[in-house]
């Protein structure tokens, strides 16, 4: 697989994953995923661009609710787990952008 | 009472006053003094009297002199109305014009006062030392000491000692005595009689507290639903569950009476913390104490309602709501059994006394005081979970042989409470000390039985227990653990040193205290680890200094802050497994910064990462999956460290494996850059 295949089957991979494996996922393990993907993202981004917020966005909160219609419950268990004060202020003001 | 008064004398009077020491009743009110040598200091080796009869008896005046006294005591005796004609307190006053006298007669163990009933009868209830008046007065003596009953009677009634003050003021026993000065008099003797528990009265207040609270416990166990109020097998005329409307109004009844014991105690608390004031660290916990009694009743009152809303599901149901109502309960006595227990080392000062004692209490009270902060933030934690625990009852049962399935069911309810997160979390830090059983016999009886049975409490129980040696930390705990090492680094860092502990301990006691124990059993699994090393590489994937380390380490700043850190961060990343293959790292980069991200990773260049970079070992682990990522880096590395076993992400919020942590300062070469519309591949080689 070349390279541009390879970003293709992310691309597709990615695709599949919130069309057909992310629906079936129960409430709990719903959950478990995006806390473990916000850590992961906030800790990413802070690594390498020193943002951690800058894993939120407008583009991906409206993605999120338009896959999940029981986002704001999940997302409150989310910062309430990640393990360090959320700072509701610095997401608010990413999520209008 | 101010002692500068000598400038009203005439000149022969101030001559013979200046050198005597008087009483100096200011210093006796201030609470923190009152240890029994004030009074020794105030009066010296002789008394006022003393003194000034020997001054006035080498007078010329002789015993004609204004200030010879007569050093006898006399005795009067009174009765004063008590409440709601419910008695007559009858009192003694003992005068003198000598004050050494009276303050000895004080302090003196008075069996006259241990037949006090506070009844109609002719036994003393109290008695009142009155220095007597001179012609000229400079602040006499007025003290009271009163019987267990009266002492006992001051902490039941609030408004007592000022309606005793202002009886005897009424009575005009002496004239210079005001309502205050009585009111300061039976303050005096509350504070002293109870710290220095010496002479006649026992009762200290923590005898006291003993005794309201032991009743209590004993009282509110008393009220759990035995079985056979809910086991039909048994046969029993008291079987409650033949009308479920009856016997949940039965049950619920008992909650209003747990509610109302608490209630009644919680009042007498409040009068026991207002008469008493004199130990420091005491009315801060027993204000807490009080809010947190109140909350308490108000989440009782919360469950009632939720109990008089179930509807009858069967026989089992019943005896699974029953269940409910007993770990209720029980957990209830558990919790005022620690606060009794604080509340009577702080009162009697017993935890100044036995090292280990007070590590245990410290631990006691840290936890509650935890359970408190929690309780009283979300106050209805409890009631949500029982509300939880009514719809679930048919999923909370468990299946043990050798029962009947209504004591499996009242099993299930009772474990139900036992397994609620707060619950048990204050059930870990109790199980932690060892003398458990001896502080708060009948909770950790209680507790070893649930523990016991096939329940969901048991199995958080087993893990939250049996993982290791650290339950509820306290800061010197982690202060030990973390090492000074590891401290200093982070310090180094600019960060102080309370709050670095402040972190930990948080960190360590909100993630079912994992951190401590995993790194003990690491410590074990990489045996040339250092415990810095270790605690240093697991507190590299929280979120307390990655951020200042990384961002600092990258752009080449406060290299003097990052050096000690960073190096005991590389030796540990040296003695992980290591990881051969390719990497992964998603990003993403918004289209303002994009550019000069590209442009370091353009196609050919060689890149340096100065600082600590993490991958996954997979897309997977790596969140390729996220929608808002938009660059991909592929990365082919060497012998990178696989931190798995130390990392945050992985053990505590559901990473999926493996979690790696590059070393610093290894040079990439870009490979590739691949676009598909606004998403970007890049893949790097470690040279």
């Amino acid at each position: 697989m070349d390279n541009k295949e390879f970003l293709q089957k992310i691309l597709d991979d990615r695709k599949k994953f919130w069309s057909e494996e992310y629906p079936k996922l129960s409430l709990e393990e719903k959950k478990r995923y995006w806390l473990a993907s916000t850590h992961k993202g906030m800790r990413t981004q802070g690594e390498a661009l020193a943002d951690e917020y800058s894993e939120f966005s407008k583009k991906w909160l409206d993605f999120a609710k338009a896959n999940e219609p029981k986002f704001d419950e999940i997302f409150e268990y989310v910062t309430q787990n990640l393990g360090f004060e959320f700072d509701w202020k610095e997401y608010n003001k990413r999520i209008k952008k | 009472m101010t002692t500068n008064f000598l400038e009203e004398f005439d000149q022969e009077s101030q001559e013979l006053l200046k050198e005597i020491q008087f009483l100096d009743f200011d210093k006796v009110f201030q609470k923190q003094q009152l240890k029994e040598n004030l009074f020794e200091n105030a009066i010296g080796n002789k008394s006022f009297e003393e003194r000034s009869n020997e001054r006035a008896l080498k007078s010329r005046f002789g015993e004609n002199s204004l200030f010879y006294r007569d050093q006898g005591v006399q005795s009067t005796f009174h009765t004063m109305d008590k409440p709601n004609n419910s008695g007559l307190w009858r009192y003694k006053v003992e005068s003198s014009s000598n004050a050494s006298t009276l303050i000895d007669e004080y302090k003196r163990y008075d069996a006259i006062l241990e037949q006090s009933e506070g009844k109609f009868d002719e036994k003393v209830d109290f008695i009142i030392f009155i220095e007597k008046d001179y012609n000229v007065s400079f602040g006499n003596v007025l003290l009271i000491k009163m019987s267990n009953k009266m002492i006992n009677e001051t902490f039941l009634n609030k408004d007592f000692i000022i309606a005793c003050s202002k009886q005897l003021y009424e009575q005009n026993i002496e004239a210079f005595a005001k309502a205050i000065d009585f009111e300061n008099a039976f303050k005096l003797e509350v504070e002293y009689r109870l710290s220095k528990n010496s002479g006649i009265i026992k009762s200290t207040p923590s005898e006291i507290i003993s005794s309201i609270s032991d009743q209590l416990s004993q009282k509110i166990r008393g009220l759990k639903i035995d079985r056979e109020n809910w086991d039909p097998t048994l046969r029993s005329d008291r079987y409650k569950g033949e009308s479920f409307e009856n016997g949940i109004n039965d049950a619920i009844n008992n909650l209003h009476l747990v509610k109302y014991e608490i209630t009644d105690y919680r009042k007498k608390l409040q009068v026991i913390n207002t008469v008493s004031y004199s130990i420091l660290e005491k009315p801060i916990f027993a204000n807490t104490s009080i809010v947190f009694l109140q909350a308490l009743e108000r989440g009782i009152e919360k469950t009632i309602e939720l109990l008089s809303k179930a509807r009858e599901k069967g026989k089992a149901s019943f005896a699974f709501l029953c269940g409910i109502v007993d770990g209720l309960i029980e957990f209830i006595c558990g919790l005022l059994d620690i606060v009794f227990l604080i509340l009577e080392l702080i009162f009697s000062n017993a935890s100044k006394t036995d090292a280990e004692l007070e590590l245990d209490y410290l631990q006691l009270r840290e936890g509650l005081e935890e359970f408190i902060e929690a309780y009283l933030k979300y106050p209805d934690i409890i009631s949500k979970e029982i509300e939880k625990m009514i719809n679930a009852y048919e999923q909370a049962r468990f299946k043990d042989p050798n029962l009947t399935i209504y004591e499996v069911a009242h099993n299930s309810g009772e474990d139900l409470v036992f397994a609620i997160d707060v619950v048990i979390s204050l059930i870990v830090i109790v199980k932690s000390i060892a003398k458990s059983g001896q502080y708060l016999p009948k909770f950790t009886e209680w507790i070893d039985d649930v523990a016991k049975r096939g329940g969901k409490g048991r199995e958080k129980y087993n893990v939250l227990v049996k993982s290791g040696r650290f339950a509820r930390v306290t800061q010197e705990v982690m202060k030990e653990e973390l090492g000074k090492d590891f401290i200093n680094a982070l310090k180094k860092m600019g960060n102080k040193e309370d709050d670095i502990l402040e972190y930990f301990v948080k960190y360590h006691n909100e993630n079912d205290f994992r951190f401590l124990n995993e790194i003990d059993q690491l410590l074990v699994k990489y045996s040339s680890l250092s415990k810095t090393e270790a605690v240093t590489l697991w507190g590299y994937t929280t979120n307390y200094f990655y951020w200042d380390l990384n961002s600092w380490l990258r752009q080449g700043i406060n290299a003097h802050k990052t050096k000690e850190i960073a190096e005991i961060l590389t030796q540990a990343l040296a003695k992980m497994p290591k990881y051969n293959g390719i990497a992964f790292r998603a990003l993403e980069i918004r289209p303002d910064v994009l550019g000069n991200f590209l442009k370091l990773h353009e196609l050919g260049k060689v890149v340096k990462y100065e600082d600590f970079v993490s991958c996954g070992s997979n897309t997977k682990a790596a969140f390729f999956n996220k929608p808002d990522k938009n660059v991909f880096l592929r990365i082919e590395v060497k012998n990178a460290p696989i931190i798995s076993d130390f990392a945050d992400g992985i053990k505590i919020r559901g990473y999926d494996k493996e979690e790696l942590l590059l070393f610093r300062g290894n040079n990439f070469e870009i490979r590739s850059v691949e676009k598909i519309e606004d998403n970007y591949l890049i893949t790097i080689i470690q040279k």
